[in-house]
Formats: C-alpha cells, sequence, structure tokens
C-alpha cells in the first residue's frame, strides 16, 4: 500500500503537468479542431444558418442594397481588394469559371457578389472599372460599404466566419471564404475558398426540399 | 553563472532588432533558425545553472516544456507572434524558458528518457515538415503558400540534421558513466 502510494506520488506531478497541457491546447485549439487562424475565427462563428448584422452596400454602379435583407434569390458572396496579389486574383478567377457555367446552365436564381474588405481604396468608380475588364458580367456584382470605419466592418465578417486582419502596410490579410446566402437573407453555408456549381446546386437542392 | 548571462544575453539580441524582424519576415526562417535557436540559448543558459538547482518535478517540468514548444507550433500562435510584437516577445521568452526546462529536466530523467523525447522532438519536427510542404492550403494567415512549401521543405533537410545529431547524441550518453544527476 505504502508503495502504490509512493507511485502515485511520484506520477502526480507530471500527470498534472499532463493534464494542463491537453486542457490549455484543448481550450486554444477549440477542442483540437481549429489549429489555424482562418478556421479557430470560421468554428466562432454563430452555427448556420444565422442572419448576420445589416450591411448596406453600393454596387459599382451607385446603386445601393442590403446584403443580408430578402432578396428573392440566393447570393453567392466572395471577399478581396482590387490590389490584393495574395489569393484575390485566384478567387475572381475561381469566380470567373463559377459563372461562366452559371451562364452556361442558364441559372438565374444566384447573384454572384464580390466584396470589398479595402473600402477606403475600392470606391465604385474602381469597381465599375474592373468590372467592365471582366466583361460586365450581369449577374455578378462588385460592391462597397462604403467609407465605413474598417475594424468595426472587419469585426462584423470576423463574426460570419471570415478571417481578416491588417499587415504591416496596412492593407487587408484574409481568408478566401466563399458564402452563400438564401433568399431571406440567412447565411446557410460557408465554403473554404470557391466551391463548385455542382455543389452548390446540391446544397440549394437540399434546401428546396 | 558567468554562462548563464552570456547566453541570456545573446538571447535578447537574438530577439531585438535587426535580427529578429528580419527572421520574422519568412516562415523559413522562423521555422528553421528562430525556434531552434531560442531553445538551444535556453538550453546553454540553464545547463550553466540547471546542475545547481533543485527540481523536485523532472518529468512535471519536461511535459511543461514539450507543451510550450508545441503550442507555439500551432499555425494559430505562429499568426499572433508574426502580427504583434508583444505576443512575439513572449514567443522568445516561452521557447528559451522551454530551452532552459529542457537542460533543468532532462538530464535527470535518464538516458532512455532523452532518447525517447530525442526522437518525439525529431518526428513532431518532420510531421510539421510534412504538413507545411504537402498542404495545398495555406496554413499560416501571415505567410503566402510558396513560403509555407518552402520552410516546409527546409525544416525536411535540418530533420535529417536534426536525425543524426540526435542518434550521435544517443550514442554518446548510451556508452558514457551514469550520471550523478539522474533520479
Amino acid at each position: 500500500m505504502v508503495r502504490i502510494t509512493g507511485y502515485v506520488k511520484a506520477a502526480l506531478p507530471g500527470v498534472a503537468a499532463l493534464s494542463f497541457v491537453w486542457g490549455a491546447l484543448y481550450w486554444w485549439t477549440l477542442g483540437f479542431s481549429a489549429f489555424s487562424s482562418y478556421s479557430h475565427v470560421a468554428l466562432s462563428a454563430p452555427s448556420l444558418p444565422n442572419r448576420p448584422p445589416a450591411l448596406v452596400v453600393t454596387d459599382q454602379s451607385g446603386g445601393q442594397l442590403r446584403l443580408f435583407e430578402p432578396t428573392g434569390s440566393y447570393r453567392l458572396l466572395s471577399f478581396g481588394y482590387l490590389s490584393c496579389t495574395g489569393t484575390c486574383p485566384l478567387t475572381i478567377a475561381d469566380f470567373q469559371g463559377f459563372h461562366q457555367s452559371l451562364v452556361e446552365q442558364r441559372l438565374t436564381n444566384l447573384q454572384l457578389f464580390t466584396i470589398t474588405l479595402a473600402p477606403h481604396q475600392d470606391l465604385p468608380d474602381a469597381l465599375l472599372f474592373y468590372w467592365e475588364n471582366l466583361g460586365s458580367p450581369k449577374n455578378w456584382v462588385f460592391v462597397t460599404p462604403g467609407l465605413v470605419e474598417r475594424e468595426p466592418y472587419w469585426e462584423s465578417l470576423r463574426r460570419m466566419g471570415m478571417w481578416v486582419d491588417r499587415n504591416e502596410l496596412g492593407q487587408p490579410v484574409h481568408d478566401n471564404r466563399t458564402f452563400l446566402l438564401d433568399p431571406q437573407g440567412f447565411l446557410i453555408h460557408s465554403f473554404a475558398g470557391v466551391p463548385t456549381l455542382e455543389r452548390v446546386q446540391a446544397i440549394l437542392a437540399q434546401e428546396d426540399k | 553563472m558567468k554562462g548563464f548571462f552570456i547566453f541570456s544575453i545573446l538571447t535578447v539580441l537574438f530577439s531585438a532588432p535587426p535580427i529578429d524582424p528580419w527572421i520574422d519576415h519568412s516562415m523559413a526562417a522562423q521555422m528553421v533558425i528562430e525556434i531552434p535557436v531560442l531553445i538551444l540559448l535556453g538550453w546553454l543558459s540553464g545547463s550553466k545553472v540547471a546542475p545547481s538547482l533543485t527540481i523536485p518535478w523532472s518529468a512535471g517540468t519536461l511535459v511543461l516544456c514539450v507543451g510550450l514548444v508545441s503550442f507555439w507550433m500551432i499555425p494559430r500562435s505562429l499568426d499572433l507572434a508574426v502580427s504583434q510584437p508583444m505576443v512575439d516577445l513572449l514567443m522568445h521568452f516561452c521557447l528559451w524558458v522551454a530551452g532552459f526546462g529542457f537542460a533543468a529536466s532532462l538530464p535527470r530523467l535518464g538516458v532512455i528518457t532523452q532518447t525517447a523525447i530525442g526522437i518525439y522532438g525529431v518526428a513532431m519536427w518532420a510531421t510539421f515538415a510534412l504538413v507545411l510542404s504537402q498542404t495545398a492550403a495555406q496554413i499560416c494567415a501571415w505567410f503566402s503558400l510558396e513560403q509555407q512549401k518552402f520552410a516546409g521543405e527546409s525544416m525536411l533537410w535540418f530533420a535529417g540534421l536534426f536525425l543524426v545529431f540526435h542518434l550521435v547524441n544517443s550514442i554518446r550518453l548510451l556508452v558514457r558513466p551514469a550520471d550523478p544527476l539522474v533520479e
């Protein structure tokens, strides 16, 4: 008995340290499921479906719309900014491919949105120029929230599950997540990157059921 | 004690401009230079004073040190260290403390434990290197995919070096007379 008590006493500090380390890492990674900044913000967001806070945006033609209000059609949202040299050009290229598939299949119940993360740089004129260079795609709009304060705007995106921060030059650094909204303006799906049209159609088919 | 101060001062110099900002710009430099050098400096500082210290819980200290290093290997932690100078400083301190803790605890735990921890360390390092070099997705938000792949490949080369060092060190530990520090 004395021997067993001795073993337990000897093992106790190691077991306590192990429990502490295990618990700390478990907490930090949200149960060993969020190791990157992207996944941590995505998993910290409220569960889907949910309605994000109201966001009034201006499109490339100067028209205003409320992004998370009912519009009667599904919306696919991506984020970026015009002078971005990171993942934005790839996301735009993927969105172009997605838009092309929409046109080929003559689908009109899905609208594409590219939302700027640098509202003070990407004014509607610049968005219009970029949009025209893409061939003025009909159901794809480039929008800006206007000259809002950047940090509260980004914080609202983080609450959606979109990681965004600024680098030492003050430029946005961000995740390339894409979000699907239903016709009522509820956020119903979040994708890492731009999904294929087939994947979105499968989700919409499930929604319609 | 003199050695302790020398290595501690070297740690401060290593954590200050111009070295630290230069290292922070490259993921490969962070992974293969910053993290191992800080642990090594902590180890060297600790090895100068550890024999005179009374460490009652060597196994517990070792587990905490492994946990501390593991924490800073998590991409989210690394992202915070890159984006926030105070967190970067905290990371430097933690890694130095971990190295100090290794120096204070490992020699007391015997050759088998030292060898096992070495194998674990090399395996953990190589696994992380493979993840960084092979994953198509960006893992650390502050570094590009190219930097991530380069960091992973550099870490793989260093994993080979660490393995050779570990094997040589293990043989040296196994053939030398028993250490009076071992509990």
